[in-house]
C-alpha cells in the first residue's frame, strides 16, 4: 500500500515533487471541503434561526424583555433584583 | 567555526531555536491563565501555583537525567541495542556550560561533539525543556481543585522528565527503535506529546475521583462554570500562538538532505530528517486549526470552551503528519478528530465519572492517539525515515505506537505512582480544606487585614 508518490528519502532532492498523500485528488478534496463549509453555513444559519425563535417565545411581551434586561444586567439600576413581571425600568431605577 | 557558510548554518540554528523557546514560553502562560480562569475563586492561587512551579521543577529534573534520557534511550535499551553513550549530556559534561568548541578537557568527548554541541546544546535543550513542561501543563489542568500540589509535583517530574523523554527518544528521534521497527512517524507530537500527556492525566484522574459535588447523588454531572471565561479564552489564544513556536521547533531548519555526497541540497526537515517546508507546515496549522474550531463549534452548538479547545483539538489530531498532509487533508482530520473526542469525553465523563476540569484528556491524549492512528492510514508506506533499512509508516505500526504513548508510557506509569501515592493519603487533600477552598487562609487573612483597617480608621475618625 502506498499512499504517496514518495517511496524513499534517498533521491535527489531535485526531483522530489508534491509529498502530499493521494496526488490527483486535489480537486475532489477541494469539492469535499467546499461542500462541508457550505452544510456547516446552511447549519448555522438554520440554527440561528431556530434560537432566536425559542428567545422571541420567551421575550413575547413586553414585561418578559424588561425583566430580563433588567436580571441581565442588575448593576445598571439601583435594585440588584427585578421587581418582578410588568416592572418598569424607570421602577427599578427609582 | 571553519567558513562562513558553516558559521551561518550554526548561528542560524542557534537563533532559529532559541527564538521558538521564546515563542513556546507563551504556552506555559497560557496554561497558567487557563486553568486559572477555569478554576473557581477559592482554588485561583492555589491552581496558579501549582503550574508555576513545574518550571523550575523540571528544569532542574531535565538538566539532571531528562536531556541524558534523550539521547541514551533511543535504543530502548534492549529493543535495538544498548545505552548510547552520551557524554554531552550529562549535568557534569562541560558542553553543558559556556564552551566555544574548541579542545575538549573532559574524558569521553571528542572535536566533533564540541563542535556540534558547543553552540546547540542550550538552544536544544531548552526547546525540548519548554515540551517538558507542556506535558506537566497538560496534566496539571486536569486535576486542578484536589490534588496536593506535592503529589502533583512528582507526576509532573515522572512525566516531564522521565516518561515523555523516553518516549520522544524512542518515537521522536532520528534513531529511535519505534522510528526503526515500527515506521512510526508523529512529526508534530501527537502522541508523543500530548496522547502520553492525555494517557497519564487519565490515570492520575482515575485515582484521583471527581470534585466534590461534581456529579450528582443520581450520577449525573454538574456544570462547574470558568469562573473567568476571559482568561480562559485568552489562555488558549497564548497556547495557539506559542504552538507556531512549538512547530518550528519540531523542525532541523538547515542541513544538506542531499545523499550524494558531491552535492549540497540544504532544506529544512522534520526531527527524523525527512525534509519538509515551513511553508507546508504553516499551511497545515492552519488549516487544522480551522477544521477544528468549525468542529468545535458544531459539536458545542457555539460553546465558547469547546470551539477554542476544539481549535487546539484540531492541531494536534494532524499534527503527527502535517509535514506531508495537503492542507485540505488537515482540514479534515482536524474536524473529524474533534467530533469523535468531544463525544468520547462526554460517554467517558457520563460512563466512569471522570471529573477532567479542562477536558484535557480529550483535547490531548484521544486527539493524540487519534491523530498517530489517522497517519498510519493516510501516510501508509512513506518511508519514516531516510535510512533505507527503516521499516515505512503503516497503520499497525502508528496503532502500536499510539498504545506506546498512551498506556504503556502514559497511563502505566502515573497509575501506578497514584495507587502509591493514593495508599499512603498523599494524593488528594483533605476534605474540609476543599470544601473551604485551597485559597481560604489567603482569602480570610485579606479580609481580616480589611477589616483591621476599616476599624482603626474609625477609630481615627472618631478621636
Amino acid at each position: 500500500m502506498q499512499t504517496g508518490l514518495i517511496e524513499n528519502w534517498t533521491e535527489n532532492p531535485l526531483e522530489i515533487g508534491p509529498m502530499y498523500p493521494f496526488v490527483g485528488v486535489e480537486m475532489a478534496l477541494f469539492a469535499m471541503s467546499f461542500a462541508l463549509v457550505v452544510l456547516y453555513m446552511l447549519w448555522q444559519l438554520r440554527h440561528e434561526a431556530r434560537t432566536y425563535e425559542q428567545e422571541l417565545r420567551t421575550l413575547a411581551t413586553e414585561a418578559d424583555l424588561r425583566a430580563t434586561v433588567v436580571a441581565g444586567a442588575p448593576h445598571c439600576y439601583n435594585h440588584a433584583e427585578p421587581k418582578g413581571v410588568g416592572t418598569t425600568i424607570d421602577d427599578s431605577v427609582s | 567555526m571553519e567558513n562562513e557558510l558553516s558559521a551561518l548554518t550554526v548561528i542560524f540554528t542557534e537563533f532559529y531555536y532559541w527564538v521558538c523557546i521564546v515563542l513556546m514560553f507563551l504556552i506555559h502562560v497560557g496554561f497558567c491563565l487557563y486553568e486559572v480562569g477555569v478554576s473557581r475563586r477559592k482554588n485561583m492561587m492555589h491552581t496558579l501555583m501549582k503550574n508555576a512551579m513545574v518550571i523550575p521543577l523540571i528544569t532542574v529534573a531535565f538538566f539532571f537525567f531528562g536531556w541524558w534520557i534523550y539521547f541514551a534511550f533511543q535504543n530502548g535499551p534492549g529493543v535495538t541495542g544498548g545505552l548510547i553513550a552520551a557524554p554531552f549530556a550529562v549535568p557534569w559534561s562541560e558542553l553543558m556550560a559556556p564552551h566555544m568548541g574548541g579542545r575538549p578537557t573532559q574524558a569521553g568527548l571528542t572535536l566533533g561533539d564540541t563542535a556540534t554541541w558547543a553552540r546547540l546544546n542550550g538552544v536544544f535543550f531548552g526547546a525540548f525543556l519548554v515540551f517538558s513542561w507542556t506535558c506537566a501543563s497538560i496534566l496539571s489542568g486536569a486535576v486542578i481543585e484536589r490534588i496536593r500540589s506535592s503529589a502533583f509535583w512528582l507526576f509532573a517530574i515522572m512525566l516531564g522528565s522521565v516518561t515523555w523523554v523516553i518516549d520522544a527518544a524512542w518515537g521522536w528521534s532520528g534513531e529511535g527503535w519505534m522510528v526503526r521497527l515500527l515506521g512510526y512517524h508523529d512529526a508534530y507530537a501527537s502522541g508523543v506529546i500530548h496522547a502520553v500527556s492525555g494517557g497519564s492525566a487519565l490515570a492520575v484522574l482515575y485515582h484521583l475521583g471527581p470534585r466534590i459535588g461534581r456529579f450528582r447523588s443520581d450520577g449525573t454531572a454538574r456544570a462547574f462554570p470558568p469562573q473567568n471565561t476571559w482568561l480562559v479564552i485568552i489562555g488558549l489564544f497564548m497556547i495557539y500562538t506559542g504552538f507556531w513556536g512549538f512547530y518550528a521547533a519540531c523542525n532541523i531548519p538547515i542541513i544538506d538532505i542531499d545523499p550524494d555526497s558531491a552535492r549540497t541540497f540544504f532544506a529544512a526537515t522534520t526531527i527524523y530528517l525527512t525534509p519538509v517546508t515551513l511553508s507546508a507546515i504553516t499551511f497545515n496549522f492552519l488549516l487544522s486549526l480551522a477544521g477544528g474550531l468549525f468542529a468545535g463549534y458544531y459539536v458545542s452548538k457555539g460553546d465558547p470552551y469547546w470551539t477554542f479547545s476544539g481549535g487546539l483539538a484540531g492541531i494536534i489530531t494532524a499534527s503527527s503528519g502535517n509535514d506531508l498532509y495537503h492542507p485540505l487533508q488537515a482540514l479534515l482530520i482536524g474536524a473529524f478528530g474533534v467530533m469523535c473526542l468531544y463525544r468520547l469525553h462526554n460517554w467517558v465523563e457520563r460512563k466512569f465519572k471522570i471529573d477532567d476540569a479542562v477536558g484535557a484528556v480529550a483535547v490531548h491524549g484521544y486527539a493524540g492517539v487519534l491523530g498517530v492512528v489517522i497517519a498510519g492510514f493516510v501516510l501508509w508506506g512513506y518511508p519514516s525515515s531516510p535510512n533505507p533499512e527503516f521499516a515505512s509508516i503503516t497503520p499497525w505500526g502508528q496503532i502500536a505506537g499510539a498504545f506506546i504513548m498512551f498506556f504503556v508510557l502514559g497511563f502505566a506509569p502515573c497509575f501506578l505512582l497514584g495507587a502509591v501515592l493514593k495508599r499512603f493519603d498523599l494524593l488528594r487533600i483533605p476534605h474540609a480544606v476543599e470544601l473551604a477552598g485551597l485559597d481560604h487562609q489567603l482569602l480570610a487573612d485579606e479580609t481580616a487585614a480589611s477589616c483591621e483597617i476599616v476599624v482603626e480608621e474609625l477609630r481615627a475618625a472618631k478621636g
